[in-house]
């Protein structure tokens, strides 16, 4: 590739980039050759491997979103305001397959798609929605910090809901299909649970990377705003320089 | 192996997904690096490898790189 050739990736992504990628090779080979089929589920069960994945990174973007949210709130600063909203992006990319992964292994097991008495179902969904609300007010436009604010705030009641989806299995047991939690019900088989680690790994991995690209092109934007900003000031400049001479002369 | 469509439509979704958003962020990022001034990019490096150096120097609040 040229010298010239700019872009959001360093040493670290590409690094990070290599390892995702053979993670999810090592994923596939695992998941569908290695892991055995579940007693009840049978096959169906290496759906854990992409779903549970997902829905943990729901919630390290969400906190990554609410300690960004906090610091912009606090601290006024953009480097945090991009931090939040970069999360964000990534977790509603997660927050779509975990439901969408969800209803697909839901079919099988659960007879069903979807259920709307399953309060874990619908506090995700509610997630998702609220997610793409902060999404839709990011691309909304107007005053660059009051709209940060107002971010911050959806941003932090959408976290509020992570802790209710977690513990919504516990709270509400029998409106439930949900079982209370995979990894410490003690069910999985060594090598099922050595395969969902290193899905969580993979996914982990792949949000670091997204987070570090998405907080560049954050800032990038940013920095257009604002040499936007200065040129359309010097012209103004310019042009007001140019008439006030005009009315001199005459 | 039982199962085989809903397995591979939910490991279909997931992975596109991620090489479609991964896709998205480079091209993004290539498209906005061009068009800041280098002055303007912190973090940023080239494709050559020289930008280890930036990436060391970058950050004045920690992450990012």
């Amino acid at each position: 590739m040229s010298a010239d050739a700019v872009n959001t990736g360093s040493r670290t992504t590409r690094l990070l980039g290599a390892a995702v990628l053979i993670g999810v090779l090592a994923l596939i080979l695992l998941g569908f050759f290695g892991a055995p089929e579940d007693d009840e589920q049978r096959d169906a069960v290496r759906m854990i491997f992409v779903h549970l994945p997902s829905a943990f990174g729901i919630y390290a973007a969400m906190a990554t979103t609410a300690v960004g949210s906090v610091m912009w709130l606090w601290k006024r600063s953009r480097w945090w305001d991009i931090v939040a909203h970069s999360s964000a992006e990534i977790g509603v990319i997660f927050c779509g397959l975990t439901l969408f992964t969800g209803s697909v292994w839901g079919r099988p097991t659960w007879n069903t798609y979807w259920d709307w008495g399953d309060v874990r179902l619908v506090t995700t969904l509610i997630l998702f929605l609220m997610l793409v609300g902060y999404l839709a007010l990011r691309s909304a436009g107007g005053d660059e910090n009051a709209m940060a604010t107002r971010a911050a705030v959806v941003g932090l009641l959408a976290a509020v809901n992570v802790p209710i989806i977690n513990r919504s299995v516990e709270w509400w047991s029998n409106r439930t299909l949900h079982q209370k939690s995979s990894l410490t019900d003690g069910n999985l088989e060594d090598l099922t649970l050595f395969t969902l680690f290193v899905g969580i790994v993979v996914w982990a991995l792949f949000f670091v990377w997204a987070m570090i690209h998405r907080f560049r092109i954050g800032w990038l934007e940013h920095q257009l705003r604002d040499i936007d900003l200065e040129t359309a000031l010097i012209q103004r400049r310019a042009e007001a320089a140019t008439e006030s001479s005009g009315e001199e002369s005459r | 192996m039982t199962h085989l469509g809903y397995l591979l439509v939910g490991w279909g979704v997931s992975l596109g997904c991620g090489v479609l958003y991964a896709a998205r962020l480079v091209l993004r990022g290539r498209d906005l690096a061009a068009r800041v001034p280098v002055e303007h990019r912190r973090w940023m490096t080239s494709d050559d490898g020289a930008g280890s150096a930036a990436e060391s120097a970058a950050p004045d609040q920690g992450a990012g790189s």
